[in-house]
This record gives C-alpha cells, structure tokens and sequence, in this order.
C-alpha cells in the first residue's frame, strides 16, 4: 500500500522540512480550533443557563392548563385542581415535584404608579426546589401558607412603584365572573431574581387569597412540574411531557419552550451563529493552510519534477501534496481541541458576569456562566475544519500535479 | 534493436516575435547496451534532445520510439508509467529527494513499481555498496558529498533495470577524479548489466570514455 508506506512518511517528513513554518500554521489552526469550541461551550453554558432560568423561574419543565388559557391567561379559564391525579403521577414517579398556582394578568398600584403585572397565587410549601421564589427573598420574608395575606414584589418592581417594604400597594384585576376586583396588600417580601423582566412581571400572593380574590373556590390557572432527575435534555423532557399529556385529555400539557418560546428562538439564533462562527473561523485558517501548502509547492516545484520524471502519476503527487495539508489539519485539530478542553478545565468552575450585571439581568442571562461541552458542536466544528481545509489545500495539491517535469526541473515553474 | 529512434525531431521555442530552433529536424537511432555521449558547446541542444527522449518534453515536429513506444501517441499517464519502468534518469544538480535518506531515494522508484519492502531494501543496499556507497545508506542528502549524492542519482537510475538510462551532464559538478569515477562506474553498469546509457557533456575527458559520440550544433547532428 503506496498510502501507508510512501504517502504519509513522504507528508510528515515534509511538514518537519520547514519546522517554523509549520508551527505557525499548526499554531494559526489550533487557536482558531481553540477559540471556536471554546467559545461554542461558552455559547452553549449561556443558552443552558438561560433555559435553567426559565425553567426554574416559573415554569418548571412542563405546565398544565386549560386550553386557550395560554392565548388569553385570565380567571375564567381556571380549572379544578387536579392534586389528586399529580399525587398519583408522582407515586407512578412519571414527575417528581409540582405545584398548582393560580396567576392572572392584573394591575399594581401604589401611592405614586401604576404598572400592569402577573398575579400568582402560590402555595409556600410547594414552591420549595420547583421555583426561584423562596431563595430569591432579600428583604422581609417568605409566605408561611397559602392564606397569607401579604405580597411579595420584586426588587426592579419596588423602585418602579417608589414604595418600600411595609407599605400598602392595590391589585386590580377580573375575577371568575370578568368582574372588576380589587384588593389591598402589605408588602411583606421583596425577591432579587437577577432578572430584571422577573422582577417586573410578577407579583406574588397566597393561593387560597388569590382563589377568594378572583371567585375561584379551589380553582386554579395552571399546574407546573418538575419531571425526575433523569429527564434533563429536551428529547427526554419531550418524551416525559408525552407522557403527563396522555393523563390529562381535556387539558393542555406544554413543555417549557412552548410556553416560553422567546428562549427556544434565542437558542435557534445561538445556533446559527455558531455554525457562522465556526464558518469563518474555518475559512481563514484555510487561507493560512492554503498559503503554507502554495508557498511549500512553489519551493519544491523543482523536486516535483523530478518526482514526476522518475514515474511519480500527477494523481499520487496530487494525494502526496494534500496529505500533507491533511497531517497540518489533523495535528491543529487535535492541539485545538487540546485548548478547548484546557479552556473548559480552567473555566469549570463559572464565568462570573456580574461585571456586567445590568446587561445580563436584562438581556435574561445568568451572572454566572457554566461553560458546557456539546460533542455535537466540537464535532462540527472539527468536522467543518478537515472538510473546508481539505478543500482548499486541494488548489496547491492539484497545482504540483499540473507541473510539466522539464519546466520544474529546469526551475522555471511559477 | 532500436532502445531510442527520432524521426526529424525538431523543437522550437517562440520569444516574443524571434523563433528559435533548440533542435532541427534530427534524426538518430541508439541501440540496446550502447555508452553514447551527446557533446556539443551550450546552447547546442543536448539537454533538449535529452528531454525529448526521456518524455520530459514534447517535440514540435517528428516522431521520437522509446523501448518500441511511439511517444507522440501516449497520454501522461502512459508516459508516467514508460518513466517508471523503461528509463532512469541522472541530473547534473542530483535531484535526491531531501527528506529521504540514500538508501530511500535508490527505493523511491521501486516504490512507485510496487516491489515490496524486502526486495527493495535488498536490492538497494547491494546497488549502493556497487557504487562504493555501503555504510552511508541511511545518510540524507545534505548529508553526503556532490559525488556521493551523484552516485546515489545513478544508483536510483538503474536500480529498477531500466532499458535506458539518460543523464544530463551528470559531472558537470563534480571535480575531475570524481567526474571520472563516475563515468567509469556507468561505463561498468553499461558492460555489466546491459543498460544503455545517454549522456550529455561537454568535458573531452568524460567524452573519451564513450563507444559512440553524438556532435552537435545549434540543434542540429554534425556527427553521429
């Protein structure tokens, strides 16, 4: 076999022939590999950390509702509670956690402003590893039943309404019956979820407070859940929803990104831009291996035409002169890799962003990034380097078996 | 029998508006197991002729038959394969193959011809210890002196027992005692292994050692 025992030792050989230069293009593709996987971990530890967000803000890995309640989320489309059948699907271990809540749309008044909100009705002791509001509390404290007749707001909100713990505020909004109701609250909790839309948005009272406010009795709007632990990618979570909804026909059962789909179209635009990332990472290290393999034929134009006089077929300088690009690719993958595992070993424990703690809670992001390694991207990645750098080290591969073997020898090749 | 025939070969070259005749209309035939010489001042055409020969090079007019191919006929990697296994070529610069040691630069071809590794290394190491080489094998080029690099040019030239072997001023480089140890050593595998051998050169000292001198002159035969 000519590959095994004259391609490849005639390519590797080469590549030590000029050492720096093949360094530096080793060194060019490695850190072009290095960045990109590194940055796609990044990229991937955001989108995962967005995702726990959502999921452990509010929504849980799934909710159940009454239908259309999500196009149009009011009193009038609660629906009976449904403990007894969620206690069965948890002893079944079908989910592991969930609570019942009851949320409505609503307005928020103080002594100096007037903002519009969601009202959730939450019962204390269910919430406890289902949501962020428990650990959230930074002033006052948490609700200790679900007929506690306080309110907890959010920090963003507070500072919004100019008011402060302690104080009265009003709730406004449309009961069971669409009637006008309203209610006085004392503020008796503030919670500083790091996310400034979370902190605007939602207000929080006791369930059985919220289920008199609104003529409910012992209806509720929606019912979120946790499945168990060994459902966490999103095809498994799919399955497992699959599953719940098969128990709930007269009901909708809706995965986190079908309630939340501003997520799911922020991870799609991530995805993208990876793939586009990786493109002209990949594209300009291709330059380099391209120009090292031209510059390489160029100088050996005179030792390829005597290749070719001694016998040597266009088609076997051709794979001689792309082995050698394709030994350049592979050695840079690896080291590139090399850096993103080093990169992900040094970055394990968190990029912390609180530096940029405004951007970050508005934009919906953690202050802390876990990077987090996706094969499918370092595939990728790796995978679009081989090809494209393959390709383009082709153009100088060919080049060499183009030489006409007097021209070469003679030294007049350009 | 004819090793080489031309048939009113010639090869002209265009500079600009000027047309310039590197060979005119030449015709020669060369035998199996002859030692010929091509001599003649620079310019004269015996690297062209050489070239054409060996299918380095196309000529503009006539017909040119290697080991009982008509070249004018052949695609490239016909011809590839005519260089391959019926010609050894020997260049005035050496022309080894850096990366690769003596001993795989005499392989190289065998290489190309698929012999397997225990014949090629055996036939390798019995061509280089022929040549005075032996010992010096795993040397690279860079490594070796002009008239040691020389020999392992010849001994990679007929070490796959080519029908011809075609050297262009092969001692055109090397110092007067090398130069004709050199001739002497091809004269040797001329006698010994029926090769035959055309070589260019214009040293009177290398050209007396030949059976048949080819003179030319501004590309064209003065005397055969």
């Amino acid at each position: 076999m000519k590959i095994f025992s004259l391609i490849l030792p005639l390519a590797i050989r080469n590549l030590f022939r000029n050492k720096r230069r093949s360094f530096i293009t080793i060194l060019a593709i490695s850190i072009g590999v290095g960045s990109a996987v590194l940055l796609s971990s990044i990229a991937r530890g955001l989108s995962k950390g967005l995702a726990e967000d959502a999921v452990k803000t509010l929504l849980g890995h799934a909710q159940i509702h009454s239908p259309l309640y999500l196009k149009d989320p009011v009193a009038e489309r609660s629906f009976e509670d449904l403990s007894e059948q969620m206690r069965d699907l948890q002893n079944k271990n079908i989910i592991s956690k969930w609570t019942s809540r009851v949320r409505v749309p609503g307005v928020i008044l103080s002594e100096r402003e007037t903002f519009g909100i969601n009202i959730v009705g939450i019962n204390p002791k269910e919430e406890h590893g289902l949501s962020f509001i428990e650990n959230a509390i930074v002033e006052g404290k948490f609700f200790t039943d679900i007929e506690d007749s306080g309110i907890i707001v959010g920090k963003k909100l507070l500072q919004r309404l100019k008011t402060q713990l302690g104080k009265r505020v009003v709730l406004v909004t449309q009961d069971y019956n669409n009637k006008i109701v309203d209610r006085g609250f004392k503020i008796v909790g503030i919670f500083d979820s790091g996310l400034e839309s979370t902190e605007n948005s939602y207000v929080f009272i006791g369930r059985k407070v919220a289920q008199n406010l609104l003529s409910l009795n012992n209806k509720i709007s929606e019912i979120s859940f946790f499945l168990p632990d060994d459902y966490q990618e999103d095809d498994q979570i799919a399955t497992g929803v699959n599953t719940v909804n098969s128990y709930f026909p007269d009901h909708e059962v809706k995965a986190w990104w079908e309630i939340e789909p501003l997520a799911v179209a922020l991870r799609q635009v991530q995805d993208g831009f990876l793939i586009v990332w990786f493109f002209v990472v990949i594209v300009s290290v291709s330059f380099g291996v391209i120009n090292t393999q031209l510059m390489s034929v160029f100088e050996r134009a005179r030792e390829f035409g005597v290749m070719m006089a001694l016998g040597t077929s266009p088609r076997l300088l051709l794979y001689i002169v792309s082995s050698e690009a394709l030994f350049l690719l592979l050695i840079g993958m690896f080291f590139g890799n090399l850096i993103g595992v080093f990169g992900l070993y040094s970055l394990s424990s968190g990029i912390d962003l609180s530096g940029f703690a405004a951007a970050s809670e508005h934009l919906g992001f953690s202050k802390l990034v876990l990077p987090r390694f996706v094969l499918r991207d370092w595939i990728l990645c790796d995978g679009i380097l081989i090809v494209l750098g393959f390709i383009g080290a082709l153009y100088p591969a060919w080049k060499a078996s183009r030489y006409e073997p007097v021209v070469a020898i003679s030294g007049r090749e350009k | 029998m004819n090793v080489v025939k031309c048939e009113n070969v010639s090869k002209v070259f265009y500079q600009a508006s000027e047309t310039i005749y590197a060979l005119r209309e030449v015709s020669l035939s060369i035998d199996s197991s002859e030692f010929v010489c091509l001599s003649g001042p620079s310019g004269s055409g015996k690297s062209t002729l050489l070239n054409m020969i060996g299918s380095l090079d196309k000529p503009t007019e006539g017909n040119i038959w290697l080991a009982g191919h008509k070249l004018n006929n052949l695609n490239k990697s016909e011809i590839s394969n005519l260089r391959l296994n019926e010609i050894g070529f020997v260049f005035q610069a050496y022309n080894l193959i850096p990366v690769l040691s003596a001993r795989e630069n005499v392989e190289f071809v065998m290489h190309l011809q698929g012999i397997n590794t225990l014949e090629r290394t055996k036939r390798a190491m019995n061509i280089l210890s022929q040549v005075g080489l032996a010992g010096l094998e795993n040397r690279r080029p860079a490594e070796l002196s002009g008239g040691q690099q020389q020999r392992v040019a010849v001994a990679r030239a007929i070490v796959s027992r080519p029908k011809l072997v075609l050297a262009d001023e092969p001692t055109a480089n090397l110092d007067s005692v090398t130069a004709q140890s050199l001739v002497a050593l091809m004269r040797h595998m001329n006698e010994q292994e029926g090769i035959t051998f055309i070589f260019s050169t214009h040293d009177p000292v290398v050209m007396s050692s030949a059976k048949r001198i080819i003179k030319l002159k501004d590309g064209e035969i003065v005397s055969a």
